[in-house]
């Protein structure tokens, strides 16, 4: 998008962003086809060294100068043309000219080819950590030179924040502020940081607050709206805002923010008006107390159901009450939900209330998503049982997608260390294309393991656990849930190994668990996906890693081996694991327990296509969703277009 | 659990006051014991219908009520019946997308622009793949419909239907009295180049009569029409108005006299026309009239009265039903059941009653097989009349009935988003499908045969036939008994013949006696006397053979068969005249006419040839070809094998009436009929001729070459 384009989107609406513009059928066949050839021809960087060269060659002309003569001339140019080839040489020799001056170490070639790569609006594959940080750097910087804001989006707030003192150095000559958006910041520490030239931050945050702009503006947009408001004496929306636009990013870990955080919306809720429904949970839980259990209602299988008599009784209760108790159908179904609050659900076992509130535990592999209406009213019964305030209704005010944020932005690029496997993805999601290396798959062999019961895996895992101990290693356990966590930990506990827990904060005692797997026979385990910062230089105690549950890609599993330095690694499945049975086929799943040994184990090589069949229906099933929600997008901004321009 | 009542997007409709626009007008209508509310809007001229649950929700939208509000109260009022937030939100999507809803916030524009685009997209597309049909709107009748309206409302009333009534009733009875007299030399009054000409020039004028009728009848109960045009229909530019307004009328019956006004106009006119037509005199008025009758009368009732099509039929019989949007529904509920059962794609099952799932299964069905043999039927038509042209329009609409279809069919089971987690599947079925199809048509033989008719006959030999003339005395034998060759039938006399014998014996005896006298005296004399004794002699031998052959023998073994047998002594038979059969069963023969098309299949490549007689069409004969006769011919063994006798000939009407011949010419064959009674003789033959079974695809690939070479000789 060149200048005038940009000041197009900017008067539209008084706020930069990209319209959610769905291009025609031939330009849609054009764009993949287009990628696809990208992909089979020119995969990789390019030749880094001609290209460092050829920057080499541009600095040397710039050099005689001061570059507060260049910057404006170059930053002139780039408003009138954007981002040429022969622009983006120039800038990112001004950027080796001013980190020369301040004499920071060169970059490598293949940290430039990188760069320009992302400048192309493409995302950039670089194996090493380094010359990631290197290409971002200088990527971020050259961008920077336009002069409009530029947003750096990490996957959490420490990264965020090591990421802007990384950037800083490469930024600082060129005269680029940098700032910092976290969790907890106030409005107007938050406006300050995103008035900087540079801010890192997290696509949480910046979504968020994206969000809250939107709520600024209402259902009118527009430079028209804006003076009408003001002339009705309204402060200027300006004021009311956080963001200047968004104009350009750059992702850090594309795959994992893009792909894998995708599904997740972003999502701005307030706190409802519940006295209405207080009213209404405690009649339920009063009507579903006066029924009689056998006479009224009978518990199959741990679930209440209705009987005649009690169906005839409830109609009888509730006949005075009027209002939504009329509708008979509803009403059994809250009856139900209630006999189960009531009988089904025990306390410390099923949930717990933990200072005032009850908290059910969340099912594996179901974070981040909306909960059913179901369980939001077992949620609430179960309150009104334990005499507890009812936990917050949120009302959604605003909402967006991932992909649909991150595609309103003016221009947009991003760095990984491997996103071969989700090229596909990254291109029709974004409508990016993937150039760069591919990353060296896991020196460590995952040798795959597969039981058919879950008790079969668990002492498996205690099994080999011991035998690591022993053996001198240290040991980590890769798992998805809190749930499974706390029973592969009691499990330990039973042997009599202690293990450490990495909550995921990336907090100091997070770094102090991890520090503990430099001694031998330390047990770690992690619900976590591994997180940049937080790495483990290989050491003289080998790691042995054991992924015990099934995580949504390959790839995490072998970033997981990369980052701790894996010596060895092991997966397990369980064929009677709830999310296994789902992507797995019946008749498979009873040819495979025939293949089992006398301890229940599926004997290779059987157990090795398993773990490759299921992993590529997980992969597969987690590509469906986000398109999905992508197709929902899509089909909801039709559908209510009625309501102005939509999330 | 009941369908999730919340949904996570509804805040982007909440605060929203939404009411329907002012030139929007909603009706109670009733459907099959239902009620529904049908949305009229009267700028796009569409309509739409809502059950009770959404038009509580549509009736609540006053501009002053919130979304939550009136979901709120739906909530409260339905019950378990409420529409829950999603539904709500169709609903309100699908009035957006009618343009019949407006809010306090403007629309987002893109998607408005989106949308008209594709409107002005499809609506291109749509006259490109109707070449046979494109329309040509050409000005707004209402006004002059308006103004008019008081001389034809009172036609829409019991007394115009009375009248009605009268004028066609009479009309009826007066056809089928003057039957003979209307459907005399039909085809050639019919084809001749001259009426031609008239049926040109008055089949536009009848048409626009019906096409106001239509018009008419909307305004006269109070709706409105705004589009008059022509349209080509196979080329010829047919009137046509846009009726749809009547859509919205409540009543069941007003709807369904909208949908028939057109052919009750058309056949009032035909009436009308043969009254004239009877008093006339021959000449171009009267010709002119007979083509109306027949324009609106016959092709009227025939074309438009079909339901199948999108016709007048299709609405009456639509709205009959009670089922609007018919073949639309039809084929979504195929294409529901389809995806359900074939793809397993979770859809909702239809909720409509069984009854309506069972009419919508059917009309799917045989419209889909109707449109399909039209579509060809014309395109050959088509080709036929004007053959580059022709070719290149009828492949024009065969690629958008056939092949559109077909590209839609692939695109969407490839990259359909609603077939992602089903896809391997429903392509897997797809193929299947198409390879079972494939399967059938060209691996499975079917059964070949040609069938013909033919009347029932005997040989020449057997036929029991007077040798001399005379009169029956005696029939020796009971008819239908068994006889042997040679056995005595009949006996006949002719007096003439036994005077003849005493004469000649009593000259011979005078010759005789004087030749005995003159034997001794003069020996020239009784030389001639002897010569003509001789030649008595020979007279009586002639005479008495003769006398031999009044008695009517059997020529062969068989039936004894003669027709009517009490009416035999006492009649007058003479030389050669059959007299009856004697009738082996063994031989009974029929002669069959083929057409060129067939005769190489009956000729080379019969398995088995059975008959049935119509007398006793139950029963199979066996049968085989006897003989063939070298040479086609127009001409045709039995008259009964034409159309006018009840077969299947068509003869050429521009041939005299005393030498009728065939339209085309055919081969004939004789065939022997096993085990046929010899009652049989005389009776309709109705012959298959087997042939070795055989695919579809040959089978069809045959008639369609056939077909090229028939009608476009390449």
């Amino acid at each position: 998008m060149n200048t005038a384009d940009v000041a197009a989107a900017v008067s539209r609406r008084g706020y930069a962003e990209r319209d959610d513009v769905r291009d025609a059928l031939p330009d849609r066949l054009a764009a993949d086809l287009s990628v696809r050839l990208h992909r089979l021809f020119k995969r990789g960087l390019g030749d880094a060294p001609a290209y460092l060269i050829e920057v080499e060659r541009a600095a040397d002309l710039l050099r005689d100068r001061a570059l507060s003569v260049h910057l404006p001339q170059t930053r002139y140019r780039l408003r009138r043309d954007g981002y040429t080839e022969a622009l983006i040489v120039e800038c990112l020799a001004l950027c080796s000219i001013g980190m020369e001056r301040k004499g920071i170490a060169k970059p490598s070639a293949v940290s430039y080819a990188a760069a320009a790569a992302q400048l192309r609006r493409g995302v950039a594959a670089v194996a090493d950590d380094q010359s990631r940080i290197e290409a971002l750097g200088l990527a971020v910087t050259a961008a920077a030179l336009l002069g409009e804001p530029v947003h750096v989006l990490a996957r959490s707030d420490v990264r965020a924040v090591s990421l802007a003192q990384l950037l800083g150095a490469y930024a600082d000559p060129m005269g680029v502020s940098v700032a910092v958006v976290a969790q907890g910041m106030d409005f107007r520490a938050r406006r300050e940081a995103y008035a900087a030239t540079v801010t890192c931050t997290t696509t949480r945050e910046i979504g968020l607050d994206y969000l809250r702009d939107r709520l600024q503006f209402g259902a009118r947009q527009g430079q028209l709206a804006n003076v009408a408001a003001r002339l009705a004496g309204d402060a200027p929306v300006e004021e009311r805002l956080l963001l200047r636009g968004l104009y350009c990013a750059f992702v850090d870990d594309a795959e994992l923010v893009m792909i894998d955080d995708a599904r997740m919306p972003l999502v701005i809720a307030a706190e409802a008006d519940q006295s209405r429904e207080r009213l209404l949970y405690e009649q339920a839980v009063e009507l579903a107390r006066a029924l009689d259990e056998e006479r009224d209602f009978t518990m199959g299988d741990g679930e209440p159901t209705l009987t005649d008599d009690g169906r005839q009784r409830l109609a009888l209760l509730v006949s005075p009450l009027g209002g939504i108790w009329a509708a008979r159908q509803r009403c059994e179904e809250l009856i139900i939900i209630a006999l189960r609050a009531l009988h089904e659900f025990v306390r410390d076992r099923d949930y717990q209330v933990v200072q005032g509130r009850v908290v059910f535990p969340t099912p594996a592999g179901k974070e981040g998503e909306d909960r059913t209406e179901g369980d939001e009213l077992l949620q609430k019964l179960t309150e009104v049982k334990e005499g507890c305030a009812l936990s917050g209704r949120r009302d959604v005010l605003a909402r967006v997608s991932v992909p649909r944020f991150l595609n309103r932005y003016l221009r947009l690029a991003g760095v990984s260390s491997g996103v071969q496997s989700v090229t596909g993805e990254i291109s029709s999601l974004y409508g990016l294309r993937v150039m760069g290396e591919n990353q060296p798959s896991s020196t460590v062999p995952c040798k795959p393991r597969v039981f058919v019961s879950a008790q079969g895996l668990l002492d498996a895992i205690v099994r080999h656990a011991l035998d690591s101990v022993a053996a001198g290693y240290a040991v980590m356990i890769a798992l998805r849930s809190q749930q499974e966590a706390q029973t592969v930990m009691e499990a330990l506990a039973g042997a009599g190994i202690q293990a450490g827990v990495v909550r995921g904060r990336g907090d100091e005692a997070d770094r102090n668990t991890l520090a503990a797997l430099e001694e031998p026979g330390a047990v770690v385990i992690t619900c976590h996906p591994a997180e940049r910062g937080v790495t483990r230089v290989p050491a003289d105690v080998p790691l042995h890693l054991l992924v015990a549950e099934l995580h949504d890609s390959r790839r995490h599993v072998e970033m997981l081996c990369r980052i701790y330095a894996a010596s060895r690694c092991e997966t397990f499945l369980a064929l009677d694991n709830e999310i296994v049975k789902t992507l797995m086929p019946v008749v498979v799943a009873t040819w495979a327990r025939r293949r089992a040994d006398a301890e229940g184990e599926v004997r290779p090589p059987w157990s090795v296509w398993l773990t490759r069949r299921i992993q590529a229906a997980m992969e597969r099933e987690q590509r469906l969703l986000r398109e999905e929600l992508q197709s929902r997008d899509v089909h909801l901004g039709d559908l209510l277009a009625f309501s102005g321009r939509n999330d | 659990m009941a369908e999730q009542l919340l949904s996570p997007t509804w805040y982007r409709v909440a605060p929203l006051r939404p009411r329907i626009r002012s030139h929007v007008r909603i009706r109670r209508h009733e459907y099959r014991g239902e009620r529904w509310y049908v949305l009229e809007d009267r700028i796009s001229r569409r309509t739409h219908r809502f059950n009770p649950a959404a038009y509580l929700i549509v009736g609540l939208m006053d501009g002053r009520r919130t979304m939550q509000e009136i979901w709120d109260g739906a909530v409260e009022r339905l019950g378990d019946d409420a529409p829950t937030q999603e539904e709500v939100m169709q609903i309100l999507g699908q009035l957006h997308f009618a343009d019949v809803m407006q809010c306090e916030v403007p629309s987002d524009v893109e998607e408005l622009l989106r949308r008209g685009e594709r409107v002005t997209r499809r609506s291109a597309l749509a006259r490109w793949l109707s070449p046979l049909a494109i329309k040509f709107p050409l000005f707004d009748p209402d006004r002059f419909l308006q103004r008019t309206l008081p001389w034809y409302r009172k036609l829409f009333s019991p007394a115009g239907a009375l009248l009605w009534l009268l004028v066609v009733g009479w009309g009826a009875v007066s056809a089928v009295q003057h039957w003979d007299l209307l459907t005399k030399d039909l085809s050639s009054r019919v084809l001749a180049p001259d009426n031609l000409l008239i049926i040109a020039m008055v089949f536009p004028l009848v048409k626009a009569a019906h096409e106001f009728g239509h018009a008419c009848a909307v305004r006269a109960w109070g709706g409105e029409v705004h589009e008059m045009g022509v349209m080509l229909l196979v080329m010829m530019p047919v009137p046509y108005v846009d009726a749809s307004a009547a859509n919205a009328f409540p009543q069941r019956r007003r709807r369904m006299i909208v949908g028939a006004a057109g052919m009750i106009v058309e056949v009032f006119i035909a009436s009308i026309a043969l009254f004239f037509w009877l008093e006339m005199q021959p000449g171009v008025a009267r010709a002119a009239l007979y083509n109306v009758m027949l324009i609106a009368g016959v092709s009227t009732l025939l074309f438009n009265a079909n339901p199948l099509l999108r016709f007048d039929g299709y609405y009456i019989f639509s709205d009959w039903l009670d089922i609007p949007n018919l073949r639309q529904r039809a084929q979504q509920q195929f294409a529901v059941a389809f995806q359900r059962h074939v793809f397993g794609l979770p859809l909702p099952s239809e909720e409509a009653p069984l009854r309506e799932r069972l009419w919508l299964a059917a009309f799917a069905v045989a419209s889909f097989i109707y449109r399909w043999v039209i579509t060809f039927g014309i395109a050959v038509f088509v080709a036929s009349e004007y053959f580059i042209f022709g070719i290149m329009l009828a492949m024009w609409s065969a690629i958008a009935a056939v092949v559109m279809p077909l590209v839609g069919l692939i695109a969407y089971v490839g990259w359909s988003p609603r077939l992602r987690r089903r896809r391997a599947r429903a392509i897997i079925a797809t193929l299947l499908l198409v390879g079972l199809l494939g399967v059938f048509v060209f691996l499975v033989p079917l059964p070949s045969w040609t069938s013909v008719q033919g009347v029932v006959s005997v040989p020449s030999q057997t036929q029991v036939r007077g040798r001399v003339d005379g009169f029956v005395t005696r029939v020796l034998v009971p008819p239908g008994s068994m006889v042997r060759a040679g056995d005595a039938l009949v006996e006949t006399d002719d007096p003439a013949l036994r005077s003849r014998v005493v004469l000649l014996q009593a000259q011979r005896e005078e010759l005789e006696s004087r030749y005995q006298k003159e034997r001794k005296d003069n020996i020239v004399r009784s030389q001639s006397l002897l010569e003509q004794l001789k030649a008595i002699d020979a007279e009586l031998a002639r005479v008495r053979e003769r006398q031999n052959e009044l008695m009517l023998r059997s020529p062969a073994d068989g039936r004894f068969t003669v027709a009517m047998p009490q009416d035999l002594p006492g009649r007058f038979v003479k030389q050669g005249e059959p007299v009856g059969y004697v009738l082996p069963d063994a031989m009974m023969t029929t002669r069959v006419v083929v057409s060129q098309q067939a005769v190489d299949m009956v000729r080379y490549h019969t398995d088995r040839v059975t008959v049935r007689l119509a007398e006793n069409f139950s029963e199979v004969l066996l049968a085989r070809i006897l003989r063939e006769v070298p040479r086609a011919s127009e001409r045709l063994p039995n008259m009964a094998l034409a159309q006018s006798g009840g077969g299947e000939v068509a003869l050429d009407p521009s041939q005299q009436s005393n030498d009728p011949k065939a339209l085309q010419s055919h081969f004939e064959f004789e065939i022997s009929i096993t085990g046929a009674h010899a009652s049989a003789m005389g009776a309709r033959a109705y012959v298959r001729i087997e042939h070795p079974d055989e695919t579809l695809a040959v089978q069809l690939g045959r008639a369609l070459r056939q077909l090229f070479l028939r009608r476009f000789t390449v």
